[in-house]
């Protein structure tokens, strides 16, 4: 039987609005169905349903809205399906602007401040180690979990709106320290030393993690010590691509990871596995596929381009030119745009031709959608998506390769890189 | 020990009596970017079963992947008409709950989704086969197949737009 507090009884027998009396009982549902016992405070929420999916959704959260409901701890919201504040240089449709511009107003109105990124871990309010809290959106989940080491499920869509209305969670999955421990040690040998800094290569090795994950969590070892947060993040959101991972150790750079025998709270693995460079070379080929050499944009910033990405973007790019046939555009949060508008990296790139977008993600929407030739991007995650989203067809290169290109206007990769 | 013929679930949502062709899913499926709601569609282009259709089918799957996103894909799919007839997964699937709870609250009628019960163990998987007709019965909380077994239409999935 599940024990409720006198307050979640209070939501559920309807005394503090409709809202919250639908909200209490799916959560009370969904902790049935995940067995959990009991319902736990999260310290802030993350909502993935900012961007327009449909009818039936609107119609759903204009009801709660109706009612009158606000937030019950400090909520940010997922990328929306435009940029909200340059609309009328990157929505081609109207009926989009209009429907996207309803939904989020919605939520507005629920108390979400107006934060529209994939990246909330980028904001000020950075949970600490530990803390619980309620974020949707896999590779935002995957990044608290495993490079911060805060807790949270992945909170589906609904499940955090009805998370973010009572500030409550049902106690299941990654909020039990039980299921934290690491179960599967993913060894990766004979990778070249080049590629271990170099962060598509942490993506490639995510999309493989995630193919590997069976539901235990895996713990990888080989990940040198100084491997940077962006590399971690694209392992994490690459692996959530292919797989349900929520969170993955790096032995020896993650917060929970310290040791092996930290990582796997004092057992032995309960298997061990090990890939090597040919399964990133066998991935790699497999998220490209397309057999143009004609490329026309390039597609940067999924999930959200981090301050770092923009400052090595500028250096990349070294004063030239966006090719007069290409187009650049990169995404990334409200509050990384204000970074770099202040230290003048957003000028630089404005001049080389590079369109920054925030509030959404290219893989929405109509900006890239049917276009004859391929689009090339730095990104594992828009790679996977954007074929199916958009109908595009995709190379996944690393970023030197798709500023090589933007700026020539062909093909421009360097193969050798992931040669023997 | 069990009847073959049959597979006993316990439901994560109720619903009513449902009959109808499986279509069983070999990896699981992110709604979001993978299901076509103004169709019903399978477009995830790395999915081994991409194109097709679950509309009207009793979906079978390992389970849900990828995006958080997925209730709100799955929400429109049922809201627009084309969802399958019910949704079975080995360990109840929470994106799956969550699309249906939200759908019956627009007033649509109720999707049953079903898991295998604790007697049962996920072996249920390896008796449930695409193209197959099979029956849920929500009184006796049990999958049987029906006699007619395959159905002509199986191997063309057809989509009704």
């Amino acid at each position: 039987m599940m024990e409720l507090s006198a307050q979640d009884r209070e939501c559920l027998s309807g005394h503090e609005g409709p809202a919250l009396k639908h909200s209490m009982s799916l959560l009370c549902s969904v902790a049935a169905a995940s067995g959990a016992r009991r319902l736990v405070d999260v310290t802030q929420a993350h909502l993935v349903g900012a961007y327009y999916g449909g009818k039936a959704d609107l119609k759903l959260v204009e009801r709660i809205v109706a009612t009158g409901a606000r937030v019950a701890v400090p909520t940010t919201l997922n990328a929306s399906s435009v940029d909200l504040r340059q609309p009328e240089r990157y929505t081609q449709k109207e009926a989009e602007f209009r429907n996207s511009c309803r939904i989020v107003r919605l939520y507005e109105r629920l108390g979400c401040r107006l934060e529209l990124t994939c990246a909330p871990y980028h904001l000020p309010q950075q949970p600490q180690r530990g803390e619980r809290v309620a974020w949707a959106e896999s590779n935002a989940v995957v990044y608290a979990n495993s490079v911060i080491g805060a807790r949270t499920e992945k909170v589906y869509q609904y499940l955090d709106l009805c998370a973010a209305l009572t500030g409550r969670i049902p106690e299941y999955g990654l909020y039990i320290t039980e299921n934290r421990r690491a179960k599967v040690l993913l060894r990766i040998a004979d990778i070249p030393n080049r590629w271990l800094s170099e962060d598509s290569f942490y993506q490639l090795l995510g999309l493989v993690l995630g193919k590997l994950y069976d539901g235990r969590v895996i713990a990888v070892v080989g990940i040198p010590v100084d491997a940077t947060e962006d590399q971690l993040r694209g392992l994490g959101a690459a692996a959530a691509c292919t797989g349900n991972v929520s969170l993955f150790h790096a032995i020896g750079r993650t917060p929970e990871a310290p040791t092996q025998d930290a990582a796997f709270h004092g057992h032995p693995p309960e298997e061990v596995l090990s890939i090597d460079s040919s399964a990133i070379r066998e991935v790699r080929d497999s998220l490209s596929h397309t057999t143009t050499n004609t490329v026309n944009a390039v597609a940067l910033g999924a999930p959200h381009f981090s301050h770092a990405e923009f400052k090595r973007l500028a250096e990349l790019l070294d004063g030239r030119r966006i090719h007069s046939s290409m187009r650049c555009f990169v995404s990334t949060s409200r509050h990384t745009y204000r970074e770099i508008t202040a230290n003048g990296v957003m000028a630089v790139l404005e001049s080389a031709g590079v369109q920054v977008l925030t509030d959404t993600c290219t893989y929405y929407g109509s900006l890239l959608r049917s276009h004859d030739a391929a689009v090339m991007t730095s990104s594992a995650k828009w790679a996977y998506y954007a074929p199916g989203n958009l109908g595009v067809s995709v190379r996944f290169e690393r970023i030197e390769d798709c500023v090589a290109t933007a700026v020539a206007g062909k093909l421009s990769v360097d193969e050798g890189f992931w040669g023997a | 020990m069990h009847d073959p013929k049959c597979v006993a679930v316990r439901a994560v949502f109720e619903g009513p009596e449902v009959s109808g062709e499986l279509l069983v899913l070999d990896e699981p499926l992110s709604y979001w970017g993978g299901l076509c709601p103004l169709s019903g569609r399978i477009i995830d282009a790395h999915h081994p079963q991409s194109g097709l259709c679950v509309t009207g089918l009793l979906l079978v799957m390992p389970g849900t992947r990828g995006s958080t996103a997925s209730p709100g894909a799955l929400l429109e799919t049922l809201y627009s008409g084309y969802g399958p007839a019910a949704i079975i997964t080995p360990a109840p699937d929470i994106a799956t709950l969550l699309a249906v709870y939200q759908a019956q609250c627009l007033d649509q009628p109720p999707t049953p989704v079903l898991t295998f019960s604790d007697q049962q163990g996920t072996w249920g998987m390896d008796v449930l086969h695409t193209g197959d007709r099979w029956r849920y019965s929500p009184t006796t909380r049990l999958l049987t197949p029906l006699d007619d077994s395959r159905s002509e239409s199986r191997q063309r999935n057809e989509c009704h737009q």
